[in-house]
């Protein structure tokens, strides 16, 4: 039992109360109308800081570092509150992926310099990763770190980094090898996005949002303390980053798309689409569908707790996840109709556009973080045990 | 009866372990070729040695006193190998009708030689026009002097050639009954089905004034039948998810050693990728009909939560099973296509199973009751 529960002897009900209490109460309301990125940021920012400072920040992450370290039945509690009370998201990567990685393979001084901020929101994080040249074939990418005494010199390009523009630090990964090392020679930093020769431009995507950027590296000067594991040892920290990403965040995912679901069947309801007995079967076969995500979720946080790894579930549970989100938003444009046609900025679409802009935005639902192709591909050889591709 | 992870691995593990076996893998073939009903031998062993026709039954009518959780995993692990034994219609299907429907005395009076796997007993359920109720007008009991006698067809009744005793639920005046056969009866008349499953045979009863014994009743919506029901959809999602398992990795072991253009086919991204779809969907089936079981074991019969998990899990299963031996079938290329691959039989027992005790879209249709819409 943790110090935690042993503190607090509430059941989950109980905590789930307390939790929601204290939802409502501190609720901030609406996002800022008509306001900038940063703007916007700043107000989640201020969400993760009241979070933190009553204790309701980090459910999975350990007492030491400010979080609740909660058990499984209280973290799915957490998760199904926070869904359905419609509260900020946390900006960033943080708690989600920086954090969990700078707990398992950061120093002592790095834990204590870098994660209760993160956890406040007082410091976002973005995550620099992917490059122009190096999308879907990670290990081929190029962005260098010279070592210069105790500090490297980086210099390169990122791109698809979510957030880059609003964020003060980023995990980055690096070529210390030479080119031809491929994952044997990568490494992984702890940057400030404020250090001189860093340019963050954002992208416009396909769905009218601008949280991609392109981040470009002019001999920027990051110190050796920054980094995370052992010099060209980065891949191995960075794919064990991919992993808690996943564990983490499947079931807060699954509870945001019950909640999703249920707004969803709302309106349709509302709207009358249920007099067709085909919509009642494929709303039925996407409830399924978003029952499986809880259950699936539910039975990894099982399996890490009764063995301490993953299982077998998690391998599939991302791909998944995409599909289903994208299955989701087709079947709200299919079931509303024309009237799903209207986007947020016409006084006449349904619900703010929220079906229609989110529709576009699941596209990249197989795109980002792994394209799905690239999922089969690993769930193939690294769980199924098929052969690799030959090499060209 | 509270059991640990471990024994539930233990129980896995032997289940795998008999599944798996050459004698097993022969018996199949022989019923295929319909040489026989079932294997005497696979159930001797099955029943006697490692006695899991208890598994489903209270310890004081002679059970093991597990419950419906250690019941799907049995039949999770059966299901990779369609081992041909009337595990489903009588440790499952039968077990659950008197351990659901039947009075004390009853329950006292069958359940004991079920248990010891000395009597096989199935169920006439009838049909189900309006899943998880049979159809009212298939069968319909009349009470005489001395007892019952029921009228009517029961057009798909599994293993009834194995079975000492006919179990059927009927429709009574004021709701429902569960009453007991004799099938040796000359007032029943059985007849086996060309059927599809070949490793399952399937007949259906006619019953015309047979006479019957009532084991218990209940009104129009007796929370027995729903009980009944979802404990059937859970242990047949299981079973839908070991097959599954099944023929993926009969087909994952196909494509890493069968060779053409110089390299393992599996090797190919067309033919990886298919594969990988097919663990999502596997992955997810576990999850869904694990949910079933556990709530079948756990919660109140006829409860929603109870009835809505056990609708989810029949229509995902029942679907995902026939993808599965379909792309088996495909993924194997010719081979796959013959009489002697055993992967026609699991497409065979897939669509078996999916059409059998209430289709995909009839569930789908009580979970969207259950949902308000």
């Amino acid at each position: 039992m943790t110090a935690e529960t042993a503190a607090a002897p509430t059941t989950p009900e109980e905590f789930r109360r307390e939790l929601s209490v204290f939802l409502a109460s501190h609720h901030p309301g609406r996002p800022p109308k008509s306001a900038t990125r940063k703007e916007i940021a700043d107000w989640q920012r201020q969400w993760s800081a009241t979070l933190y400072d009553h204790g309701f920040a980090g459910p999975s992450w350990p007492g030491a570092y400010g979080g609740m370290d909660l058990d499984l039945e209280r973290q799915i509690a957490y998760y199904d509150a926070i869904a359905r009370a419609r509260v900020p998201r946390h900006p960033g990567n943080g708690p989600g992926i920086a954090g969990p990685t700078i707990i398992t393979y950061g120093t002592p001084e790095q834990r204590e310099r870098y994660l209760r901020p993160m956890l406040r929101g007082d410091e976002i994080w973005a995550q620099g990763f992917s490059e122009p040249e190096a999308g879907s074939d990670l290990p081929s990418l190029r962005t260098s770190a010279r070592r210069d005494g105790g500090e490297y010199v980086v210099s390169g390009q990122k791109t698809w980094s979510s957030g880059a523009d609003i964020a003060d630090m980023m995990i980055l990964l690096v070529r210390t090898g030479t080119r031809e090392s491929r994952s044997r020679g990568i490494t992984y930093l702890l940057v400030d996005l404020a250090s001189p020769g860093i340019t963050v431009r954002t992208i416009r995507d396909m769905a009218g949002g601008e949280h991609f950027c392109e981040v470009f590296f002019d001999d920027v000067r990051v110190p050796v303390a920054n980094r995370v594991g052992e010099e060209n040892g980065g891949w191995r920290v960075a794919r064990a980053s991919l992993g808690h990403e996943r564990a983490a965040r499947a079931l807060s995912q699954a509870m945001l798309f019950r909640r999703v679901f249920d707004e969803l069947v709302a309106v349709l309801k509302e709207r009358g689409a249920f007099r067709d007995e085909t919509a009642r079967d494929r709303v039925a076969q996407l409830e399924i569908g978003v029952r499986i995500m809880t259950l699936s979720a539910q039975r990894t946080i099982d399996d890490i707790r009764r063995t301490g790894t993953p299982g077998a579930a998690s391998s599939t549970s991302r791909l998944y996840q995409a599909l289903l989100e994208q299955r989701l938003y087709e079947l709200a444009m299919e079931l509303l109709g024309p009237d799903a046609l209207l986007t947020g900025k016409d006084p006449g679409a349904v619900q703010r556009g929220r079906w229609v802009r989110n529709y576009l935005s699941s596209r990249a639902a197989t795109i980002g973080t792994g394209t799905a192709e690239i999922q089969r591909n690993t769930i193939a050889e690294n769980v199924l045990g098929l052969p690799k591709e030959p090499r060209p | 009866m509270d059991v640990s992870a471990t024994e539930r691995d233990d129980l896995r593990r032997s289940v795998r372990d008999f599944a798996a076996s050459r004698p097993l893998a022969d018996a199949v073939r022989r019923v295929v070729e319909g040489e026989a009903a079932y294997d005497q031998a696979a159930w001797d062993t099955l029943a006697t040695t490692m006695g899991l026709t208890a598994i489903g039954i209270p310890q004081e009518y002679g059970g093991a006193g597990y419950s419906v959780a250690e019941l799907g995993i049995v039949a999770e692990e059966l299901g990779r190998s369609l081992a041909p034994v009337p595990f489903l219609s009588s440790a499952v299907l039968a077990t659950s009708a008197l351990v659901c429907c039947a009075d004390d005395a009853a329950k006292a009076q069958y359940l004991p030689g079920l248990a010891d796997g000395g009597a096989i007993a199935t169920v006439a359920l009838g049909g189900f026009t309006s899943w998880p109720f049979p159809d009212r007008t298939a069968i319909n009991a009349s009470a005489t002097d001395h007892g019952h006698r029921l009228a009517g067809t029961a057009g798909h009744v599994l293993d009834a050639g194995a079975a000492g005793l006919l179990l059927a639920v009927a429709g009574l005046e004021d709701g429902w009954g569960l009453f007991a056969v004799d099938p040796a009866s000359p007032r029943v008349v059985l007849r086996r089905h060309e059927a599809l499953d070949l490793t399952r045979p399937l007949y259906s009863a006619d019953f015309d004034e047979a006479e019957a014994v009532l084991l218990g009743r209940g009104p129009a919506d007796w929370p027995g039948l729903a009980g009944l029901a979802s404990r059937i959809s859970a242990a047949l999602a299981c079973e839908q998810a070991g097959g599954m398992a099944s023929c993926l990795e009969t087909t994952v072991a196909y494509l890493s050693s069968r060779a053409q253009f110089g390299r393992p086919i599996g090797s190919f991204q067309a033919i990886k990728h298919r594969c990988a779809d097919l663990l999502v969907e596997l992955e997810a089936a576990r999850s869904v009909a694990y949910e079933a079981r556990d709530r079948a074991a756990n919660g109140l019969p006829g409860r929603p939560g109870v009835v809505a998990a056990a609708a989810a899990a029949q229509s995902w299963c029942g679907d995902a099973y026939v993808h599965a031996a379909q792309e088996a079938v495909q993924l194997h290329g010719a081979i796959g296509f013959t009489w002697e691959h055993d992967v026609h039989l699991h497409l065979r027992r897939a669509r078996a199973d999916q059409l059998l005790f209430g289709t995909p879209r009839a569930h789908r249709r009580a979970l969207a009751d259950s949902m308000g819409i």
